[in-house]
């Protein structure tokens, strides 16, 4: 874990990752970010759900990916496996979260020209967007079918 | 307000000192909290993108890039100025092309990148904080060195070409008056929202904890049915309490606190008499409110109900400016109209036009809800409350109103914060609702609040058009509930 993140985060260069000032926030960051090598690897084993000691394939990969993200400075969600979780020496435990922890704002035009917006995780989003989501009619009961059978409105946004 | 106006102030110094030290390509948003907007576009496209433009809105940017920035720097603003930490809270932020079609859109996304339990000063034991708020509590940077504690990615073809909902683009302007196109801003401050800790990791579908442990979210979700919170519970009890529609309750002290500053008192309801209401006569339906037009108040809105004819098949009931048989109808009464075929906006400004003193929206499609979704919709114009009726009660009362002659129908209703005595949105005491639809809407469900709040709420899982920009009360419930979970 760093303990100096404060002091380098309080930093104009850390402050502002700029691409003119890529270099030199690498400079600064990478010496603290060899701290991170001390973290002790722990891995949920994919069959049982226990948490283990990663064997030398998965350690290999873990540390592959902590390299690439101290080398980009930043940690992009996914770039290391969701529910990899890493023990710190003082007992700091971190879950990588990934695709199912973000949450999407999705929208579709209706037929009335009205606009629905949702707020929904990944794979729903997918779904919502390519299948348009259309609210599900009801029974067209006697009195209410012409009209039911031309358009409907969710909750709009326009 | 005064503080969303302090921050534009902020932020446009801010802007200015950005471009003057050719930081133009990432952005700084300070205040009680620092955060560090991380622009990770490549040249020339998403935050980067040099196409021209005109400043709109009081965002004063010159090109498409830096207007999308400025709006994104603003709304972290308004985080940064609300919360408190002596910790970077790190956006790792971009715009690129998302799924899209013709008629639907992903706008885009926002999460935390990492949970942590077991940290300095961890109010609990093996519990489940978001990164950035876990970062405030322990006092010091967790994890990776530089880690993002939050990605955002946003869609940056939205409106743009035909297969991404054309003429439908982002509105970069910082007053909201967005017009048909889409709000940029509360969007931004929505999905940041979730970043920051706005969320549960539990899986409400199956009631399992992340890896076994608890969110501190599940610390005060409490479940009228098992009578406990889910941190107690067990995974069926929690898999049951996700789709109580009205039984999954916030217990935090700051949330339930600020209810009666935030939400208004009694439940959106129409009260049915009159010779003719036949099954409906004596009886009070709840209502979905619009987020146009006037709110129904204390003070109740009373009238015979007549129904709206369609005037020209195919297009609609009250979506032509009415005739004189419509319009005698409406002049002076409440109108029925059933949804469909043009927005309810325009149905309702025509009934407006008419004279009628409210409207009532059939639903077309049943809801298994507690009370009918609010309906959306802009227009500043209108004076009179429109409230939708569940399919159900709407196809009784269209069943009543058949029987009405020229004179009248012998069916009036009083509109009014009448179905219920409590807080829209909060249980009898005063504890807000959670999301909880059934069936279980994964990601949806539990990390929202319920969409009965009104006045509505940042954090329902739908944006609505009468948000501010305010995450406090009296306006709002989320940084409330923030101080809860230990902002």
């Amino acid at each position: 874990m760093n303990l100096q993140s404060k002091k380098v985060h309080t930093s104009p260069a850390s402050r502002r990752l700029s691409p003119a000032y890529a270099a030199l926030a690498l400079s600064l960051v990478l010496p603290l970010a060899a701290q991170a090598g001390e973290a002790m690897r722990v891995v949920r084993d994919p069959a049982t759900g226990e948490l283990r000691g990663p064997t030398a394939a998965e350690a290999a990969a873990l540390q592959r990916s902590e390299a690439q993200l101290r080398a980009k400075s930043v940690t992009a969600v996914g770039a290391v496996a969701p529910g990899t979780e890493i023990v710190y020496p003082d007992g700091t435990v971190e879950t990588k979260l990934g695709e199912d922890s973000q949450l999407y704002s999705v929208i579709r035009a209706n037929e009335d020209g009205s606009l629905s917006m949702e707020c929904l995780p990944a794979k729903q989003a997918q779904a919502w967007v390519k299948n348009n989501n259309a609210r599900t009619k009801a029974p067209a009961a006697k009195n209410v079918r012409k009209v039911a059978a031309k358009g409907h409105e969710g909750h709009n946004h326009d | 307000m005064i503080k969303a106006i302090q921050q534009v102030k902020t932020l446009a110094a801010g802007a200015l000192v950005l471009g003057a030290t050719a930081f133009s390509l990432s952005g700084t948003a300070h205040a009680a909290a620092n955060i560090v907007i991380n622009n990770t576009n490549a040249a020339g496209v998403g935050f980067n993108d040099t196409t021209p433009a005109t400043p709109i809105g009081g965002n004063p940017g010159t090109t498409l890039g830096a207007q999308r920035l400025f709006a994104f720097t603003y709304a972290a603003n308004v985080w940064g100025a609300t919360l408190t930490s002596n910790v970077n809270i790190v956006i790792n932020a971009s715009m690129t092309a998302l799924a899209c079609t013709a008629t639907s859109a992903t706008l885009g996304s926002a999460g935390a990148t990492s949970a942590f339990r077991n940290f300095a000063n961890a109010p609990f034991t093996n519990t489940l904080y978001s990164y950035a708020l876990a970062n405030k509590i322990a006092g010091t940077y967790l994890g990776t060195l530089n880690a993002a504690q939050i990605t955002a990615n946003f869609n940056s073809n939205l409106g743009l070409n035909a297969n991404c909902l054309p003429g439908r683009t982002w509105y970069l302007g910082l007053d909201g008056n967005h017009g048909t196109d889409i709000d940029f801003i509360p969007v931004l401050i929505h999905e940041m929202g979730h970043g920051l800790g706005f969320q549960t990791f539990t899986n409400g579908s199956s009631g399992a904890f992340n890896g076994g442990f608890p969110s501190i979210w599940d610390r005060f979700l409490y479940s009228a049915a098992a009578n406990n919170t889910w941190h107690l519970m067990t995974n069926a009890q929690r898999a049951a309490s996700s789709i109580s529609k009205d039984g999954l309750i916030w217990t935090g002290p700051n949330v339930t606190a600020n209810v009666p500053n935030v939400l208004t008192f009694g439940l959106a309801g129409a009260a049915f008499s009159g010779a003719n209401a036949g099954a409906l006569s004596g009886v009070t339906v709840r209502v979905g409110e619009a987020d146009y037009g006037p709110a129904l108040g204390a003070s109740p809105i009373s009238g015979d109900v007549m129904p709206i004819a369609e005037q020209t098949a195919g297009l609609g009931e009250g979506c032509e400016p009415f005739n004189a048989a419509n319009t005698a109808a409406a002049n002076g009464r409440v109108v029925f109209i059933t949804l469909g075929v043009c927005t309810v906006a325009t149905k309702t400004k025509n009934a407006q036009n008419a004279g009628a003193k409210a409207v009532l929206i059939g639903d077309t499609v049943a809801e298994n809800a507690v009370q009918p979704i609010p309906i959306g919709g802009w227009d500043k114009t209108v004076t009179i409350p429109t409230v939708r009726m569940f399919l159900t009660d709407a196809t009784t009362l269209r069943s009543q109103l058949a029987k009405r002659t020229r004179a009248g129908s012998g069916v009036s209703v009083i509109l009014g914060r009448n179905a219920g005595a409590r807080y829209a949105g909060a249980d009898a005491q005063n504890r807000a609702l959670m999301y909880a639809p059934n069936p279980f809407i994964s990601g949806s469900s539990v990390s929202h609040f319920d969409r009965t709040a009104f006045r509505n709420q940042l954090m329902e899982p739908n944006i609505s058009n009468d948000l501010t920009q305010s995450v406090i009360p009296p306006e709002d419930l989320t940084f409330q509930l923030f101080k809860d979970i230990g902002w």
